[in-house]
């Protein structure tokens, strides 16, 4: 993103001086004789940082200082004042002014001066990148012993030098967010801001100004510029969850994000360029929006370079108990317990139950059970009161299980509930002990 | 705020306790708004039974009573009386809820529901689930997962 900078000085000669000084720097820089032209183009436009003299024709550099610093509160101000005039330089820093310049100057020192705010500013940006990280779940941990969840490490560790845009996608609860995260950490932008929005859980104004910023007066109670995500996410990597829920108006600016790497404040009239990865996440099937109008082909094309499907956890019965006791260690110290582990009783029921909420569920019903359980193992008597009452089945329309899936599950369900007995099982199913090992193993 | 919704769907006359517990679980497990629908099981026998009550009550010269079945005046008392408890028992629990009573039992009438809100998870009470016929053309044609609910856990008894 180009770093701009406003001069504001009504001698010729030395606008042009600091002008062609900050070109040679590779800075984006304009200029302009007097106060009031300097304010207008700050309100029509987005500069990092203005240098303004104090005394100007029109509107003077405190009156322009005070100005901006209500418009444009993140356009950082180095006023350049009269010779000796110590007064000036105190009224100038008293109304915010982020630096100042006594005159006369060198070149050099107003250009290390600016790169300064320069490196301040980004140091800014990583701040508010870091705090939105920091509200998040700080620690990292992938359980996965099932074969499909090994799958899906897989790929996210075959892909973690890349840069493409990826697509997560599977019920709610499965875990979306916390691989979003994994790919972020395993990627070359890992020591940069990772940024998250749901885009369910805002109104379509909202959600643009979230995510684009926007400029003063751009719409009601825009009292102040404002920074979006996408620019705070520079150089590190934006998390969209929920993205069928963007509206029409929204996904056609997000599909000029990612193809041209430039968007528009709300409200504004200069286009920011950006260096972003995208990861987005849904719990729909976007085919299916596709042929409903509701989500663009061309969209999804764009974000599913890379697509991840992680499976419900019924249908990876077996990462249940590792979960289990990894919640099961996660949630005891805070409530102050010494619980070892689960009955068998207890287990069974948690392996039966199908999960809805997936992941979520599961996590929630562990962490009930260990408020609840007095003894030193879980007991099926913490647990909700549903499970046990009935059985619950989760059908995925459009998504047939082939008879072999069926017959595996249903295989292991009988040699879990004769506590691993594979001879009574293969007996009691009506196969061989060898048909019965090969169907496990095939599992494997 | 758009957020996404459970739709629960009973009917009106089974024992409301069992399936409205397990929605009420699972919409705060999941941190979603629930959206109650409860089905009228409707049709000619249910208006027969209407009629049949009518004349027993006017040939015992309870014609006022006779009167109300037939203007099915007692209908919408105990379909307020049916909204407000399950609300009540919503509040109770902080959850978010919408109740919809005495919709015709159909297909349709669900698919409408699941076409206009954002839903996550449809789940079926167990009388609903016993509804063999309704259960296959739902998970036929739902866009989201429908979680069925059985009385009595998975169990396997060895001969």
């Amino acid at each position: 993103m180009a770093f701009r900078v406003l001069v504001a000085e009504d001698e010729d000669i030395t606008r042009k001086h600091l002008l062609s000084a900050l070109r040679e720097e590779k800075y984006d820089v304009e200029g302009t004789g007097n106060g009031l032209d300097a304010l207008g183009m700050i309100e029509n436009d987005s500069f990092d940082v203005l240098i303004t003299d104090i005394k100007m024709p029109r509107m003077d550099g405190l009156e322009l200082l005070a100005k901006v610093k209500n418009i444009s509160p993140e356009t950082e101000v180095i006023v350049i004042t009269g010779f000796g005039s110590i007064n000036s330089a105190v009224d100038a820093m008293k109304n915010g002014a982020d630096d100042y310049l006594p005159k006369p100057f060198d070149l050099d020192e107003l250009v290390l001066k600016v790169n300064r705010l320069r490196e301040q500013k980004a140091l800014k940006r990583e701040n508010v990148a870091l705090k939105t990280y920091l509200g998040m779940e700080e620690d990292i941990s992938v359980v996965a012993v099932s074969t499909s969840m090994k799958k899906v490490l897989d790929i996210i560790r075959r892909i973690q030098e890349s840069d493409a845009t990826v697509l997560l996608t599977g019920e709610s609860g499965v875990g979306k967010n916390l691989l979003a995260k994994v790919i972020h950490f395993s990627s070359p932008r890992r020591e940069r801001p990772f940024l998250s929005l749901n885009c369910a859980t805002f109104t379509e104004d909202l959600l643009a100004s979230e995510l684009f910023g926007h400029e003063k007066g751009a719409f009601t109670g825009a009292m102040a510029q404002k920074q979006g995500l996408m620019e705070i996410a520079d150089s590190g990597t934006l998390y969209l969850d929920e993205i069928a829920e963007l509206s029409p108006n929204l996904q056609a600016k997000l599909l000029k994000v990612i193809e041209e790497k430039e968007f528009y404040r709300v409200g504004g009239t200069r286009p920011i360029h950006v260096d972003v990865r995208f990861l987005a996440a849904t719990n729909q099937n976007l085919e299916k929006a596709i042929a409903g109008g509701s989500f663009r082909k061309d969209l999804y094309y764009r974000l599913n370079v890379m697509e991840i499907y992680i499976p419900p956890l019924r249908e990876r019965k077996k990462d249940i108990e590792p979960l289990s006791r990894f919640f099961l260690a996660k949630h005891s110290p805070g409530y102050r317990k010494r619980i070892k582990g689960f009955s068998r009783e207890a287990l069974q029921i948690l392996r039966n139950y199908s999960y809805p909420g997936n992941v979520r569920e599961l996590e929630n019903i562990v962490e009930r059970a260990v408020i609840l359980e007095k003894s030193p193992t879980i007991t099926p008597e913490s647990l909700p009161q549903s499970l046990k009452l009935f059985q619950i089945e989760t059908l995925e329309p459009g998504r047939v299980k082939p008879l072999e899936e069926i017959d595996r599950e249903y295989a292991r369900d009988v040699v879990e509930m004769l506590g691993g007995n594979k001879t009574e099982a293969a007996r009691l199913l009506g196969i061989s002990r060898t048909s019965l090992w090969r169907m496990l193993k095939e599992e494997e | 705020m758009p957020q996404q919704e459970i739709l629960y769907v009973g009917y009106r006359d089974e024992d409301l306790d069992d399936g409205i517990s397990y929605a009420m679980y699972l919409s705060n497990m999941l941190g979603e708004r629930l959206r109650v629908i409860l089905l009228s099981r409707g049709g000619f026998g249910r208006k027969l039974s209407d009629l049949m009550s009518a004349v027993t009550f006017a040939e015992a010269n309870e014609h006022e009573t006779a009167k109300r079945i037939l203007s099915h005046e007692t209908d919408s008392n105990e379909a307020a009386a049916i909204q407000n408890y399950v609300m009540q028992k919503c509040e109770g629990e902080g959850i978010e809820a919408t109740v919809h009573i005495g919709l015709e039992a159909t297909v349709t009438v669900i698919m409408n529901f699941l076409r206009q809100k954002k839903v996550d998870l449809v789940l079926l009470s167990p009388e609903v689930t016993e509804s063999r016929s309704m259960l296959k053309k739902l998970v036929k044609s739902s866009p989201r997962p429908v979680i069925t609910m059985a009385r009595g856990t998975r169990t396997f008894i060895p001969s």
